[in-house]
């Protein structure tokens, strides 16, 4: 079994005592971890003496201190940089994520609304079919 | 490198919900968007190496850099501070996009990193130490670039933006342990691979 894997059994995890009677179980990854946390803080990386008594350990750290270093952040054209700027300063004006406030309406309000369209809608349609009859009603009288 | 680029390296205690130190930004720039100009200083060059160490090409990184930041502009006002941090939010975006930029070309491009070193820091401006930078991220890139692909990014998120475990695990939709169980993996694939 893997020792860095996170189910192996308790008696292959390193006891590390701490303060008194404390004992806190770590399993190499953990420990690892945890190490990197403080090189990772501050850099230039160099592992202390104090992991050198941990080979594994120590050729790990050597090689995350590689990596930060061959890692390091890649410069910028100044070109570029401006342009994106000035590319979302203009996407602010914009502002596409972003509906008016008055698109934010709640939900009763909307079914209000449609309600009350509804209601016109058959309001005016009744009225228009109830002048169509009463204007056939005036023809047909005025024929006979 | 800018102070407040050094500040977004560091990002101390990043992963402990309420301190997350760019609310402040994050929350202006909610309120208004000219605000988030300040966030994109603060980020430009983390996610523009990211893109870079993944794609090896300049004008690629540009091309995701630009769409990173313009996803995350539109979807400012959709964080929320419970969770993961900004900067893992920000990643998260990053993460996608430069997947979707891979499945859209079809292949993968490793064009020279030469470029690196055609665009030195100011501090940094002796070429033998240029050639030096160079070789050491080529063989660096060439052992990255074996390892799958879930354990590449937890060493690029480590280590060459600085995220913290949690960070990386909410990157990477992934637990704490997992995270570290892949990055112990990583480096000693890493390790041995180096030292030849």
């Amino acid at each position: 079994m893997d020792p860095t894997s996170p189910d192996e059994p308790a008696a292959a995890r390193h006891r590390t005592p701490l303060k008194g009677s404390l004992v806190f179980e770590r399993t190499p990854a953990e420990r690892l971890d945890h190490a990197l946390d403080g090189l990772l803080a501050a850099p230039p990386v160099r592992p202390g003496p104090a992991m050198r008594g941990d080979q594994e350990l120590h050729r790990l750290l050597v090689t995350a201190g590689r990596l930060q270093h061959a890692l390091a952040p890649v410069p910028i054209s100044s070109r570029f940089e401006a342009r994106l700027a000035n590319r979302l300063g203009s996407t602010r004006r914009l502002a596409p994520g972003r509906s008016p406030g008055w698109l934010h309406l709640p939900g009763w309000l909307v079914l209000t609304g449609a309600l009350s369209s509804a209601a016109v809608g058959v309001g005016v349609t009744a009225y228009a079919v109830w002048r169509g009859r009463g204007r056939a009603m005036t023809r047909r009288a005025g024929v006979r | 490198m800018t102070a407040e680029r050094q500040g977004a390296a560091q990002h101390p205690a990043a992963d402990r919900p309420g301190t997350d130190p760019d609310l402040p930004a994050v929350r202006a720039a909610q309120a208004d968007r000219a605000a988030f100009a300040v966030l994109y200083r603060r980020y430009l060059e983390a996610i523009y190496s990211y893109a870079f160490f993944q794609l090896g090409d300049h004008h690629d990184a540009e091309d995701v850099t630009e769409r990173i930041f313009m996803a995350a502009l539109d979807a400012i006002d959709g964080f929320r501070e419970q969770g993961a941090s900004f900067r893992a939010w920000l990643f998260r975006i990053a993460r996608n996009t430069v997947a979707n930029h891979h499945r859209s070309r079809f292949r993968r491009r490793t064009t020279s990193l030469d470029a690196v070193a055609r665009h030195p820091p100011a501090s940094d401006a002796d070429p033998a130490a240029m050639t030096v930078r160079a070789d050491e991220l080529r063989r660096v890139r060439q052992a990255l670039g074996s390892l799958p692909d879930d354990r590449r990014q937890v060493v690029l998120l480590r280590f060459a933006e600085g995220l913290t475990t949690a960070e990386v695990a909410a990157v990477l939709e992934r637990s704490e342990g997992a995270v570290r169980v892949l990055l112990h993996r990583a480096l000693r694939d890493l390790a041995g691979r180096l030292s030849d």
